[in-house]
């Protein structure tokens, strides 16, 4: 089932087009990464997803209720962690939390327990009875994601902080999503631009570009949609020439893949040249080359570079590669030994 | 509602205008009066104004020069100083519980709550006209015993009057209702804490002016006339207060091009 769906949502400030025909599907359970750039629309999809604010055209839900009508009903099931949404200054951490769980009507009882529980495991413990004023940055971002959770929400909507997460306020936060997801099914959806964290939090992924989603779903759909090869990587034994297709960089000798199939038989065939192979590993695209390459155009724009490639025969390919084997002719090598 | 009631209280600068100003208005200000009364001779050609003279009670016209006065104060002008009181003290609390809220990005945090934000707008609405009518009871009496100690001194007249219950009873309450509710459709518009006090005037300016006109003895703000003021105030208030109410959502509230 689907926590979270939008149906053609758009929203326009005035002339601003903040979000263009937006169809999102999050699947429930997950941690889902909603990656873009600034002024993407990430966090116009965040307010209207936490009912704060209403779609010029198209429809949202959350666990089935609209966001929009029934966000009184929403926010006693989904927590929200923006940055316009602050506690109150002149009152402790501690009572900010029980002032708040006591809005969404948790019992008094239970909410010192959660706090308590929230507080240790955000490492902020030792705060709870300063006044948030006082608070450093990073502690008053872990402070707003105990207070959207003291209610136990069934989905978690988080807007990166505007000036970003430190270190350990990002790990404090990852450890505790991760726990809430796994052990108790949370459905998280975080809008960030740190490509980084996005892609050690979350488990599927969107781009958002423009107020325009370009792609979305796991890794292995988006480098497919970006057109996005996995690499495989070889660290050769001294002075040995690397197989055909391969470019130095700094780990060794690396070359694109069609598939992760290849690898083995790249090796095999290599070990069977005689060459001394220390390492051999792929190497994924990370969230930030599929996002730059989703938005030079994806999948669409590889393919008319492949075939441009292929029209202007090897001139074009083969001035950065390898020679096979210290042979001059990488054609020849090619010929030769099939796969290099 | 106990969290706003200590918003209110929490702010030194609040805090002192809402006993600050209730204090010069119904106690200084009558007692630096009476004093100047009392204090200054009267010349023995003095006569007292006829127009002034024919809006008061009858038996006013039986009492002396300074008894004259000090009537003519406690019946026309003090009202005036009394309804400021209402007025400031609604505006201060409403901009502390509505404008403050907002600047420092709280109220949106309570619109993340399963609580409707009509039930809050209510919950607000109910303190700001809780707080402004005790204080502005609270502002009555002490201006009761202070003029009525300065009646038995100078053998004025009581100033109590059935002006005086009307204005006690019915409109120190709609005019606190009509302040709070004018707050809050400015909300939308001002920025700041600050910025919203500056709204007083707007609201005390028609009040000073009707009760100044009376010197001029074109008017005479009797009981029915003050009656019917306070319903008419009371009606525009209720209105007001579900306009407002309405507009009174995350939406409306927080609508900007800033970050998208």
């Amino acid at each position: 089932m689907d926590a979270i769906i939008t149906n053609e949502l758009t929203k326009r400030f005035q002339t601003v087009s903040a979000l263009q025909g937006v169809n999102l599907r999050v699947p429930e359970g997950v941690a889902f990464a909603c990656v873009g750039g600034p002024s993407s629309g990430k966090t116009t999809l965040i307010r209207i997803l936490a009912g704060l604010c209403r779609p010029t055209s198209g429809d949202s839900f959350v666990l089935g209720i609209s966001t929009f009508f029934e966000s009184e009903k929403l926010h006693g099931v989904a927590g929200a962690v923006l940055n316009s949404a602050r506690m109150y200054d002149h009152m402790t951490l501690s009572e900010n939390l029980r002032f708040f769980a006591g809005l969404n009507g948790v019992d008094e009882n239970d909410a010192i327990d959660r706090l308590s529980q929230l507080l240790h495991r955000l490492d902020i413990w030792e705060h709870r009875d300063q006044t948030v004023d006082r608070l450093t940055t990073g502690v008053r971002v872990r402070a707003a994601l105990a207070r959207a959770l003291m209610n136990r929400p069934r989905v978690l909507l988080i807007d990166e902080p505007d000036g970003g997460l430190d270190r350990e306020t990002a790990d404090h936060m990852r450890e505790l999503l991760s726990y809430w997801v796994t052990q108790e099914g949370m459905t998280v959806l975080l809008c960030t631009r740190n490509m980084a964290y996005a892609q050690l939090l979350g488990s599927q992924f969107a781009v958002i570009h423009q107020g325009v989603l370009r792609a979305s779903g796991d890794m292995e759909a988006l480098r497919e949609r970006a057109g996005v090869r996995c690499r495989a990587l070889l660290r050769l034994g001294e002075g040995q020439q690397p197989p055909k297709g391969f470019v130095r960089c700094d780990a060794g000798w690396q070359k694109d893949l069609d598939s992760e199939e290849e690898l083995p038989r790249i090796v095999s065939r290599a070990v069977f040249d005689g060459k001394e192979i220390y390492e051999a590993r792929i190497i994924p695209p990370t969230l930030e080359e599929l996002y730059t390459a989703l938005l030079e155009g994806g999948a669409e724009r590889i393919g008319e570079l492949d075939g441009f490639q292929e029209d202007s025969e090897d001139g074009y390919k083969d001035t950065e590669t390898a020679p096979e084997d210290g042979s001059e002719d990488p054609e020849e090598g090619s010929q030769e030994t099939g796969l290099f | 509602m106990r969290k706003d009631l200590n918003a209110i209280w929490r702010r030194k600068g609040i805090r002192a205008l809402l006993m600050i100003m209730p204090a010069v208005l119904v106690v200084v200000i009558p007692l630096a009066y009476f004093a100047t009364i009392s204090l200054l001779p009267v010349p023995e050609t003095a006569h007292r104004p006829e127009v002034l003279l024919s809006l008061l009670s009858a038996e006013t016209a039986g009492h002396g020069y300074r008894q004259f006065w000090m009537d003519a104060f406690t019946s026309l002008m003090c009202p005036m100083l009394f309804l400021a009181v209402p007025i400031v003290c609604a505006v201060t609390s409403a901009a502390c519980v509505f404008v403050s809220e907002k600047e420092n990005h709280t109220l949106e945090t309570l619109l993340l709550s399963p609580m409707s934000s009509r039930s809050i707008f209510n919950t607000k609405i109910t303190v700001c006209v809780m707080v402004t009518i005790i204080i502005s009871v609270v502002s009555f009496f002490v201006f009761a015993i202070t003029v009525s100690v300065a009646d038995i001194v100078i053998s004025a007249p009581f100033f109590m009057s059935l002006e005086w219950l009307v204005t006690l009873f019915l409109l120190m309450p709609s005019v606190t209702l009509f302040s709070v509710v004018f707050v809050t459709l400015l909300i939308h518009r001002v920025g700041s804490v600050g910025e919203c006090l500056q709204t007083v005037g707007y609201i005390l300016l028609p009040f000073l002016v009707l009760f100044l006109i009376q010197f001029t003895g074109a008017i005479r703000l009797n009981a029915l006339f003050l009656g019917v003021l306070s319903v008419v105030l009371f009606a525009v208030s209720v209105l007001l207060f579900n306009f407002s109410a309405r507009r009174f959502n995350a939406d409306s509230l927080f609508s900007r091009t800033g970050s998208i």
